[in-house]
């Protein structure tokens, strides 16, 4: 800072203002709790119970890749349709867009790639020759045998009632029609190969390395839960899914809670099985995507939500598409800025050449605003 | 082109020939009109201007602070406890040199809760740095409003113009509404020579040390001071263009008069009318309307009551444990000057009609000494005390 030799009054300016500018001044030393950019799991994501990618499937569905979606959503869950129509969708709860305006209609979207996603292609593991057998077909047992098949088991799965689905076929049908749910089952065990055998009495086609016994498939006292318990009687050595506490019955809403224990109990007998690139996988950062500058940040009316039977069928393309497009993909910084037009001492800066933004912590006194400004929550204050 | 509407409706198209850039507004009755009106505008395309609402009246002044020191022309409309709530950034604006227009319904303060005129509001935010401007009817308003922002451009401070609650927010009268290219012609756009620019960073109401302080709030007194007289070019300039005169001092058959009354607003009506009255019986009356408050315009003031023996001083505002402010301002400013009897009136607060008939009556005891004068600290108070 250069002195400066002021004559008269006159020679200053006649606003308050610095006649150089004031960065010698640095304020940085008076922060309590520091901004720091960083990627983080979006909260809807952090909110399923099966942990779906939400952002990337809704980006898929954006550029109108059904097929893409819905390989994305089947990574994780394999019958969206399923939740798409029945989880009470925490994710909607969690979604930072209702600060602007609605959440994003996730679940009208989870549905609509149900729908129109033909040909889903998750990621699938050369076989093992491990052979697994799931007792009871319910949401549970079906999910966790699909995902040891994705990770290269031979899987058999065998139920004492008529159909696959457990629970499942006793749910109203204008809630979940019986041919959705057959539709969806049959693209489990498509996409996973599953073998799958019902009207089962017994235990068949041993020896196995791991039977895994789905406690929730049926419900307490009912006559597939006797079957499914004398069956459950001969095995030595085995793991059971059941819910976390024992007076919790199953509720229509709670699908996705089944399809996450479901998934949790693969991720286990991977573990039993000695293998390990299950966890390695679940541990990987997924690859994060970014959404074009061309989300919407207008305020939008506070209007119906949009209807799951429209969404299914006759909702066109393009709404389904400018839904998607609300989404702010929380998590990932887009590079939209808001931080740098928030922060009142300009401390937020775009860093055109490393295309990420930086906090000059020589003169952020931790205000917050940017945090507060950043719609994707991926500033965040913390105590560093 | 002439029309027939009410003084808020006045500031608000004043607001749209000033083709002001930035409104932020809190409403509040009686000013609740100019900022309706306003964001119409806006809305309807007609101004080219941000309508930010805010949450209060600080923020208000806040927001207009920031406007323009940016360079934009900043309009916000208060009244009563929103001026008061306004307080803090009434001296930002101030010291900042920022010529932001304000209109001020002026309403009583509660409690008791009260909507109608009084200037206790206002004046008592006369230490903030505003140059203040009281009106006297419709045209009025429109007309001072063009003539505040050349000046307060000119000058770099802003300007708070007052209208009487519900006498002239709400009153319906003829006002001329010049073209807009004469209005343009008249005043340009504002293009200061200092704004806060991202391009040459500096900070704004940084803190300042005791050398620089005191020079700068002595520079900024002397700029007040020079105020009345860039107030009196800019109106002389207005009237040659427009043919209307919003000089800083409105004298009434004052030349030789031995009795002036003193008012501000739109009472200076009832005055001329009072000094008729009295004339006709052959007292030799006159009046002054001060349109200027601040800067206070003594040199005028004092020229116009060089013959006055007896000076009543209208106030609808009172100074608890003084007296009327108006007649405060009128003391400290014949102090030394004139030996004249000053007189303070309260009177027509709290939507008191001040009638020319009261003022006469009271004219009449206060100067000849055969009524009984109804004395309460320095004043006289024309509606009388329960």
């Amino acid at each position: 800072m250069a002195k400066i030799k002021i004559e008269s009054v006159d020679q200053l300016p006649i606003m308050p203002l610095t006649i150089e500018d004031m960065t010698w001044n640095r304020t940085g030393s008076w922060r309590l709790l520091t901004p720091v950019v960083g990627d983080k799991i979006p909260p809807c994501q952090g909110s399923c119970p099966i942990g779906q990618p939400i952002p990337e499937f809704i980006q898929a569905a954006l550029e109108g890749d059904w097929d893409l979606a819905l390989s994305q959503l089947m990574e994780h869950n394999p019958l969206p349709g399923v939740t798409g129509r029945l989880c009470y969708h925490p994710c909607q709860a969690k979604c930072l867009r209702r600060k602007m305006d609605r959440a994003v209609e996730i679940k009208a979207l989870e549905n609509a790639a149900a729908e129109r996603g033909r040909l889903p292609r998750p990621v699938k593991k050369p076989a093992t020759g491990r052979r697994v057998a799931v007792l009871g077909a319910g949401l549970a047992g079906l999910t966790a045998a699909y995902h040891l098949a994705l990770r290269g088991c031979q899987v058999l799965v065998l139920d004492p009632a008529e159909r696959p689905g457990g629970f499942l076929n006793d749910i109203a049908s204008d809630k979940l029609p019986p041919e959705v749910l057959d539709r969806e089952v049959q693209r489990l065990i498509s996409v996973a190969g599953l073998d799958i055998k019902t009207c089962m009495q017994d235990l068949e086609g041993g020896p196995y390395e791991l039977v895994l016994i789905d406690r929730t498939a049926h419900p307490a006292g009912s006559l597939e839960e006797t079957v499914l318990k004398k069956m459950a009687a001969q095995v030595l050595d085995g793991l059971e899914i059941t819910w976390e506490s024992s007076s919790a019955s199953f509720k229509a809403s709670q699908v996705s809670r089944a399809v996450g224990l479901g998934l949790q109990a693969a991720l286990q007998a991977e573990r039993r099985l000695g293998g390990d690139e299950l966890v390695q996988a679940e541990a990987a950062q997924p690859e994060r995507v970014l959404v074009p500058a061309a989300v919407k940040f207008e305020r939008l009316p506070d209007e119906k939500t949009m209807r799951l039977e429209a969404a299914a069928a006759g909702e066109p393309d393009a709404s389904l598409r400018a839904e998607a497009g609300r989404c702010l993909s929380c998590g990932t910084c887009n590079l939209c800025q808001s931080c740098v037009l928030g922060c009142p001492d300009a401390c937020c800066l775009l860093d055109e050449e490393k295309q990420r933004i930086i906090i000059d912590l020589y003169h952020c006194k931790g205000c917050g605003i940017c945090s507060y400004e950043c719609p994707r929550g991926v500033l965040a204050l913390e105590n560093v | 082109m002439k029309k027939v509407i009410m003084g808020t409706e006045a500031a608000a198209l004043a607001g749209v020939l000033a083709r002001v850039q930035v409104v932020a507004a809190y409403p509040i009755t009686p000013q609740t009109v100019i900022v309706e009106q306003l964001s119409d505008y806006i809305g309807r395309g007609e101004l080219d201007a941000e309508f930010l609402s805010v949450e209060s009246e600080h923020s208000a002044m806040a927001a207009c602070v920031g406007a323009s020191a940016t360079g934009s022309r900043a309009l916000t409309a208060t009244s009563s406890q929103g001026l008061a709530l306004m307080h803090e950034m009434l001296h930002h604006a101030a010291g900042g040199r920022l010529p932001i227009v304000m209109f001020n319904a002026n309403r009583a303060l509660s409690p008791p809760w009260n909507l109608y005129c009084d200037h206790t509001d206002s004046l008592s935010q006369r230490d903030t740095g505003w140059v203040q401007y009281y009106c006297a009817d419709a045209q009025d308003v429109l007309d001072a409003t063009l003539i505040a922002y050349k000046t307060a451009e000119q000058v770099m401070l802003p300007v708070m113009l007052n209208l009487d609650g519900f006498y002239l927010t709400h009153t319906s009268e003829i006002v001329d509404v010049p073209d807009l290219s004469d209005v343009d012609a008249f005043l340009p756009p504002y293009r200061p020579a200092e704004m806060v620019d991202p391009d040459r960073p500096s900070t704004y109401g940084a803190v300042c040390g005791a050398d620089l302080y005191t020079p700068l709030k002595f520079r900024r007194q002397r700029d007040m001071l020079g105020v009345t007289e860039v107030w009196s070019e800019v109106s002389t300039e207005f009237a040659a263009r427009f043919g209307r005169e919003h000089p800083p001092v409105e004298a009434y058959l004052s030349a030789d008069a031995q009795v002036v009354i003193i008012a501000i607003g739109t009472a200076a009506g009832a005055a001329r009318m009072a000094a008729d009255t009295l004339r006709a019986e052959g007292m030799a009356v006159g009046s002054l309307r001060l349109s200027l408050m601040r800067p206070f315009p003594t040199a005028t003031v004092l020229k116009a009551l060089s013959t006055a023996k007896h000076i009543v001083v209208l106030d609808r505002d009172i100074s608890f444990g003084t007296e009327g402010i108006v007649a405060q301002e009128v003391k400290a400013c014949l102090y030394g000057n004139s030996s004249a009897a000053v007189h303070g009136l309260v009177t027509g607060i709290g939507g008191v009609d001040v009638t020319a008939e009261k003022l006469a009556e009271a004219v009449r005891i206060l100067t000849d000494s055969t009524g009984t004068p109804r004395l309460l600290g320095q004043s006289f108070w024309a509606e009388a005390p329960l």
